[in-house]
């Protein structure tokens, strides 16, 4: 009985797996996460992150609330000529500060205020960090008409999957956190420039590796459930590929924390192959959950991975 | 002869004095050094747009005067972009029998409706030519607030000489460009094989990248057009036409300066560009000073892309 029980079982899990390693091997990928662009190739993409360092900040708190000892403010700022910046900060109450994070969220629509963005951003804080959590153009306060269900299809129709746009969309998003998050940081908040941290989870962590990979005044790069191509991704131009930016990362430190059951980012053609273009300076932690799992354990590690990698 | 050397004094002192001038100007490398080919590849991604986007085009108005028909429209460039527009065609006739340019005008205020814009685009019409003549991004109908004034000190504090908001304006430009190849072919049956390019001033500096960064174009003409002009002084290397004139050929170009040009220098802005320009070039010097345009010059550029737009 209970073989007869196993033998079905086994086979159904057998056949599982098959079809699991047949899917991943069937999804799309490029030649940049085996073969990134060479120095004079990515030297060129600097250009179009450029940003007008002159351009006032125009930095507004529009609200402020004390939440379990910790002082939260929303915020805007100018990022680029008419473009707002919509943001909270999340910071301990009268202590001197650690230092800054820049938080970059997934690709979900209330962007920054989404729970799973506050709780971190929270418990961040409490360790004794700024954290400055923007939204992502099209997402959050900053939403416009191109995503209205922000289902993953419609994301991958109309922005993940739109090359020209996507990488319109990266290159925005490295101008506002690479141009300007790290301005807020240092000029509003008093955070040291050399102890400014950018952590990005999902879509968040594909954005982290390009704007870590782009500028070098980030001391250290964390990525929570990112990877190369997402489930329903089928390409994008070199520059908008995080491939070609996250081994640039080094020498500074960087942290990835993935999923063994995320079927988003699929572990082996998605995460493990853009682990391989990391130096063995960079920390891997996998975990057995699906994506974008954050466990209290996962927590634990990111904040003592900053305090050890980023120097007070 | 005393009397006559006094003023000849002067007048050797005035052009020492501005070959001194000319000498203290900015410049780049890649007026000397263009980019290889690697890298200016890795920038056309950066021009790149949805070919699928709706034009959305909306005619706005319609006139047809001394055989010219005239459309006010717009059309949907990038998300959201619009783009404002004159198409200019001679009345009566198939638009896939005749050739066709996207006209850049200066950078003017009034961009596409100043005057001297709409006397040329006419000019070609009424030589078989259609013309669909668009603002820039912040000039003409699209004006944005971005200037206020328009004068030389404002553009070149805010646009020009800023050279990450430069970038990105080119950046839209090439894109409005090339969105504009594709309205004339795609809404209005333009022959592909027949669409020129023309730019005047600043419109000839985005012409000349635009040219390079879409091999579409079949032929492109700049005209009083340069490297730096007068007041510029640095852009980023995927900004500079320096590093896209010589990526038109072998399609043709045809370049219009003027002498006494005050705004791009002869010797400093216009003829080493010219350098860069590889053949089939048609290099055509005109008496006066920037933007000036004989009958002669208009005639010569007609017959050019007459010429090249079989």
């Amino acid at each position: 009985m209970s073989f007869t029980n196993r033998a079905p079982i086994g086979v159904v899990l057998a056949c599982c797996a098959t079809a699991s390693l047949a899917a991943q091997s069937d999804r799309p990928t490029d030649q940049w996460v085996t073969n990134p662009v060479d120095d004079r190739t990515f030297e060129t993409y600097l250009d179009f992150f450029a940003y007008e360092s002159s351009l006032p900040l125009e930095f507004t708190i529009t609200g402020s609330d004390t939440v379990d000892g910790l002082i939260e403010e929303r915020l805007t700022f100018q990022s680029t000529p008419g473009m707002k910046v919509t943001a909270r900060t999340h910071r301990p109450h009268g202590a001197d500060s650690r230092g800054g994070v820049v938080f970059l969220h997934g690709g979900v629509p209330n962007g920054k205020d989404s729970p799973n963005v506050v709780s971190i951003s929270r418990v961040m804080a409490r360790a004794g960090w700024t954290v400055l959590a923007i939204d992502l153009l099209y997402f959050g306060e900053r939403k416009t008409d191109l995503l209205q269900t922000f289902s993953a299809q419609e994301k991958a129709d109309k922005l993940y999957n739109q090359r020209s746009l996507y990488l319109d969309f990266a290159i925005q998003t490295v101008k506002d956190v690479v141009g300007r998050t790290h301005d807020v940081l240092v000029e509003e908040y008093d955070v040291l420039p050399e102890q400014v941290a950018l952590l990005g989870r999902s879509r968040g962590a594909q954005m982290a590796m390009i704007a870590g990979g782009a500028d070098r005044r980030f001391a250290a790069v964390a990525l929570l459930h990112g990877g190369h191509f997402d489930a329903l991704e089928n390409g994008h131009r070199p520059a908008a590929c995080g491939a070609n930016y996250i081994g640039r990362i080094n020498p500074r430190p960087l942290l990835m924390i993935n999923g063994e059951a995320d079927t988003d980012y699929l572990p082996d053609v998605a995460v493990r192959p853009l682990q391989r273009l990391l130096d063995r300076q960079s920390t891997i932690r996998w975990t057995d959950a699906s994506h974008g799992i954050v466990t209290e354990e996962d927590l634990s590690m990111l904040v003592d991975w900053l305090q050890t990698e980023v120097p007070q | 002869m005393t009397r006559c050397s006094v003023p000849l004094a002067v007048l050797v002192l005035g052009a020492t004095a501005a070959g001194a001038l000319a000498q203290d100007r900015p410049t780049d490398q890649w007026l000397t050094n263009p980019v290889d080919r690697g890298t200016f590849d890795s920038y056309l991604q950066f021009f790149t747009y949805n070919a699928d986007l709706p034009f959305a085009a909306n005619v706005s108005a319609t006139t047809t005067d001394e055989g010219v028909r005239t459309e006010h429209l717009t059309f949907q460039s990038t998300p959201g972009m619009r783009v404002t527009a004159l198409l200019y065609h001679p009345s009566g006739v198939d638009l896939g029998a005749v050739p066709a340019v996207v006209f850049l005008p200066g950078g003017v205020g009034r961009g596409k409706d100043a005057a001297r814009y709409v006397g040329l685009s006419r000019f070609l019409a009424r030589a078989g030519i259609t013309v669909l003549a668009i603002d820039m991004l912040h000039f003409g109908e699209r004006a944005d607030g971005f200037f206020t004034t328009f004068d030389e000190v404002e553009k070149h504090e805010r646009l020009y000489n800023n050279d990450a908001e430069y970038l990105e304006w080119v950046q839209q430009t090439v894109k409005d460009v090339s969105r504009a190849f594709d309205f004339l072919v795609a809404e209005r049956g333009v022959a592909a094989s027949r669409v020129g390019l023309v730019g005047v001033s600043r419109g000839g500096v985005l012409a000349t990248i635009a040219g390079g960064a879409d091999d579409r174009f079949a032929a492109v003409a700049g005209l009083h057009t340069g490297h730096f002009d007068y007041f510029e002084d640095g852009h980023r290397a995927a900004a500079c036409p320096a590093n896209y004139i010589g990526r038109i050929s072998p399609r043709p170009v045809f370049l219009l300066s003027a002498e006494n040009d005050g705004d791009f220098l002869p010797e400093m802005a216009i003829r080493p560009l010219h350098r860069l320009a590889r053949e089939p070039k048609t290099i055509r010097w005109t008496p006066g000073g920037h933007g000036a345009m004989t009958d002669e010059d208009r005639g010569a550029l007609a017959q050019w892309l007459r010429r090249n737009l079989p």
